[in-house]
């Protein structure tokens, strides 16, 4: 480098102002942190608090929770239906035995009270309360099932399925006349989340994405269990009707993804394409 | 594959733009066109009066199908019940007595053929049992209800009773043996 490259860049360098200057490390003490504690009065001169904690939240609001109901927000959440309670709504006519019912079944009757503004719940409880006095034939589906709860219904002859829905599918099946009337198509189910796949693959609980060969073991297993004869279904007059199963895919009973009912001419538009079977399936 | 050409050529009519949407797929990536889709019904119940022949992709409109609609309409009121061969039903219930039994009260059922029979509890454990919907002398039912309550307890039952309102509250959980009460009573 040459002297005048040297001179260039000492031209360049920025001058020393009063923007620049500083005191030297040391000369000047910070003052401590009050914590809130102000400058005069009663409260600077209490003790401080110690971490994590101060003046003004008390500790247990500032401390994190802990115990069972730890994150229920977050907890998925289901509603409870006792079999009591479903055989006192088919005896007032308010649920139709000989259709299947599910949770749009059980909202149009308003059997249970559907909450759509927590954003946490995801289906129906089936519950054992009312197992001495069930006497009804019913296909039922819901989201979580008690054991005893499963085997008073296939008792009656009945049948049961655990299924999952999503949070949309969810909502569209407790207001079926609120989601048709948006005017979109049909949309396509999703599969459980991880966490839930052992549980819907289980033939124990009938889970749907269980092996239909494994389910009829089950059933017998469990009628060995309780101690009871399992009726023969093939020779029920409703056998089409407890046969009735939603595709994995699929929200409402008959109507796939992709198709756009049209509640004003009472009829249902089906897209002609074979990209919707695809996109369905996918 | 004629929905593919249609969007190749940035010429997206209607009826394909409904199509758009509920494909949603990762193959077909369209930027402002299917926002506008949303209001696509009304075009498309239309394009299915004239029978567009310019729209590619077909449908069809099936009056069969709207059968599984029709299982998914709530009942405009609630259904009466139906008639069952014998009495009470598996889940206790049973219709009211015709004609009503001759009593100086009456205890009229609500929109849900049901007694109108509440539990209020309370934060320290105390509970009351509500009985709304009374007509004629209440003063009569609240002695019939004691005498029928009382066998069962070791003291005597504390109640209410609410002339104006027409309403009767006794202390303690007594839902099941009040129903239970009422409709031996025949209401």
């Amino acid at each position: 480098m040459t002297e005048s490259r040297f001179l260039n860049v000492v031209k360049k360098l920025p001058r020393v102002t009063l923007d620049n200057l500083k005191p030297n490390p040391g000369a000047v003490k910070r003052p401590a942190n009050r914590r809130g504690h102000g400058n005069k009065g009663m409260y600077s001169q209490r003790p401080k608090r110690t971490m994590g904690q101060n003046l003004y939240n008390h500790f247990h609001e500032r401390m994190p929770h802990y115990g069972f109901n730890r994150n229920e927000e977050l907890k998925r959440q289901y509603l409870p239906l006792t079999l009591w309670n479903l055989q006192r709504l088919i005896d007032l006519g308010r649920i139709n035995p000989d259709e299947p019912v599910d949770i749009a079944a059980l909202a149009n009757c308003r059997g249970l009270n559907f909450n759509t503004k927590d954003t946490n719940y995801y289906g129906i409880y089936l519950l054992e309360q009312g197992a001495n006095i069930f006497q009804t034939r019913v296909n039922i589906e819901v989201q979580v099932a008690n054991e005893l709860a499963i085997a008073t219904v296939e008792k009656q002859g009945g049948v049961i399925t655990n299924t999952f829905f999503d949070r949309m599918s969810y909502l569209a099946l407790t207001n079926p006349v609120k989601y048709f009337l948006k005017g979109d198509p049909i949309q396509k189910r999703l599969l459980p989340p991880e966490e839930l796949v052992t549980y819907y693959t289980d033939p124990k609980v009938r889970g749907y994405l269980s092996d239909p060969a494994e389910v009829v073991k089950e059933r017998q297993a469990l009628a060995d269990k309780y101690g009871y004869t399992l009726p023969d279904i093939t020779k029920d007059s409703k056998f089409d009707m407890l046969m009735e199963r939603k595709d994995p895919r699929q929200i409402f009973y008959g109507l796939s993804p992709g198709w756009i009912v049209n509640l004003a001419d009472e009829s249902v538009l089906k897209p002609d394409s074979d990209l919707y079977e695809e996109w369905a399936k996918m | 594959m004629a929905l593919r050409k249609c969007i190749y050529w940035n010429k997206v009519c209607p009826t394909c733009r409904v199509l758009l949407v509920s494909l949603n797929g990762p193959q077909i990536t369209i930027h402002g066109k299917v926002k506008n889709a949303r209001s696509g019904l009304q075009s498309y119940s239309t394009q299915a009066n004239e029978n567009n022949p310019s729209c590619e992709t077909g449908y069809t409109v099936s009056k069969e199908d709207f059968k599984w609609v029709k299982r998914l309409l709530p009942p405009s009121k609630i259904p009466d019940p139906p008639k069952h061969a014998e009495y009470p039903t598996p889940s206790g219930w049973s219709p009211p007595l015709d004609p009503p039994p001759d009593l100086p009260y009456f205890v009229r059922r609500n929109k849900y053929h049901e007694f109108s029979v509440t539990v209020e509890t309370k934060v320290g454990g105390g509970a009351f049992t509500h009985i709304t919907k009374i007509e004629g002398d209440i003063w009569a039912l609240n002695k019939d209800l004691a005498r029928f309550l009382e066998p069962e307890l070791k003291y005597d039952l504390a109640t209410t009773v609410h002339e104006v309102n027409q309403r009767i509250t006794v202390k303690g959980k007594f839902q099941d043996q009040v129903v239970k009460f009422l409709l031996l009573q025949g209401f």
